[in-house]
């Protein structure tokens, strides 16, 4: 098999194995197991299977690791480039410490912190609606950056090696937060109101701005009390405790 | 209950167990989500309209959640999941509306997904056997065995999901709805709780998030909202 295939089939081993980077997550060493699947193809290609070497590599990358599950895979490939291909294991430990470290951080804000929500708020208007497609396109603005995420650090880190440290920083998907912050603040007032129906159960359509006020005047304060430090778990509890008071006492009539 | 009732009840927490997989062990790529999640339950059991309608209320609630580093949250996702499965379930005995049955259900939204999380951190301690196993297999030079073991944590993570499903829909497919029509006075009460409970997930989410002109933003946002629902006639 010539090269270019081999590592393209390295790439793919590397990133349908990195869906299973949290198939056995523990408080030890998190996601070491995970890891360890992922680069084991990898390093059975430098060592032969039952060979000491391959079982000290192995346990070697049975220690601690966590980062971003989406960039996981990246990881792995810097590791799989740098140590299995040019054998600098000193420098692919180095690298893996840093990048798992900045990759997790940046991956949680970005893909959990503002893409999931905002995908989530794409499609809550259209199934508010009714169109039975919505969650279709939850996982699909969520899953395209997502997958080709996944897929472009893997191919990278392979070709690239340690240079991947300077193509990311090139990159600097952090610029993308901040207007997702605002997106999400817009989408989730426009969702407020489409929300706001009054009385509770009218329909999604028609309404007019009276309709709307109070519905909107509780979403406007949920904020400023929630902007306060107040959890979102406590103002459940209590609206819960009112609910529940409420309907004993049969304070609101049909 | 009829043997057809606990069969379906066992299969709908086997897709509760296997949409939870996608949480944490398997994939992350948001199936496991309410709003996906609830469609998939709802077309299992014949009524996709009401699993939309559930996924998407539960998914509100799942909006500020944020996983960091290893911290474990409460489980919004699991309490969304076994609530839209719940909901498909339960008897909807006259005078009783849909947003009621939401709310009631929501009335067990924390305390299962404080449950839920307490059931993760004790398969996320449990795990660690896994390494082991797969270290005393690699020493041997057992490495396919070794692969095997890595993997191992699926099946807890399965059970984490699938066990209080199989209790609750069990239980549920157990009862009569009788309790349900004695406490049909508490529907609008629960009704207007339901209302209330995407408003102030929303708003927790904008508070979680803000940066700098996010007033701006929410106000355009409502701006359009308020024009697209005078635009429906």
């Amino acid at each position: 098999m010539s090269q270019a295939p081999r590592e393209t089939a390295l790439a793919l081993g590397i990133f349908l194995r990195s869906f299973l980077v949290q198939a056995s997550w523990n408080f030890k060493r998190m996601q070491n197991l995970g890891f360890f699947f992922m680069l084991l193809p990898a390093l059975a290609r430098r060592s032969p299977r039952g060979s000491t070497e391959l079982a000290q590599a192995s346990l070697k990358h049975l220690q601690f690791f966590n980062t971003h599950p989406y960039y996981a895979g990246l990881v792995a490939g810097v590791v799989a480039a740098e140590e299995v291909r040019r054998g600098d294991a000193a420098l692919a430990a180095g690298l893996k410490r840093s990048l798992m470290c900045s990759l997790g951080g940046i991956g949680d804000e970005f893909f959990w912190a503002h893409l999931k929500p905002l995908a989530a708020l794409v499609a809550l208007p259209l199934a508010l609606a009714g169109h039975t497609a919505a969650p279709v396109i939850l996982l699909l603005v969520f899953n395209g950056p997502h997958l080709a995420a996944r897929w472009w650090g893997v191919s990278t880190a392979l070709r690239r090696g340690r240079e991947i440290v300077a193509v990311l920083q090139s990159r600097r998907l952090t610029r993308w937060i901040a207007p997702f912050a605002l997106m999400i603040a817009a989408l989730a007032g426009c969702t407020a109101v489409l929300l706001s129906g009054w009385p509770p159960g009218a329909t999604f359509r028609g309404r007019s701005l009276p309709q709307v006020a109070p519905g909107s005047a509780l979403f406007l304060a949920s904020i400023l009390v929630q902007a306060r430090g107040i959890t979102l778990e406590r103002v459940l509890l209590g609206l819960s405790a009112v609910a529940l008071l409420a309907g004993v006492a049969g304070v609101v009539a049909p | 209950m009829s043997g057809a009732d606990f069969a379906d009840a066992l299969r709908a927490a086997a897709l509760v167990g296997v949409l939870g997989l996608d949480q944490v062990a398997v994939g992350q790529c948001m199936i496991s989500q309410p709003l996906v999640g609830g469609v998939i339950l709802g077309w299992a059991c014949g009524e996709p309209g009401l699993g939309l309608l559930a996924g998407v209320f539960f998914q509100f609630l799942c909006l500020t959640d944020l996983r960091v580093g290893g911290s474990i949250p409460p489980d919004n996702v699991f309490a969304g999941l076994l609530g839209s499965a719940v909901f498909l379930r339960l008897p909807h005995p006259a005078g009783w509306s849909d947003g009621g049955m939401l709310g009631l259900i929501t009335l067990f939204f924390l305390p299962v997904a404080y449950l839920a999380r307490l059931l993760e951190v004790r398969i996320c301690a449990a795990n660690r056997f896994w390494g082991t196993l797969a270290e005393s297999l690699v020493g041997l030079g057992r490495f396919r065995l070794a692969q095997a073991a890595a993997l191992g944590g699926i099946m807890l993570f399965f059970l984490k999901a699938f066990l209080p499903a199989a209790l609750t829909l069990v239980a549920v497919s157990l009862g009569s709805g009788a309790w349900l029509a004695k406490l049909v006075g508490m529907n609008e009460s629960l009704e207007l709780f339901a209302w209330a409970v995407p408003l102030v997930a929303l708003g927790g989410l904008v508070a979680q998030r803000r940066r700098a002109g996010w007033p701006a933003a929410v106000a355009a946002g409502m701006g359009a909202g308020v024009l697209l629902a005078g635009s429906f006639a």
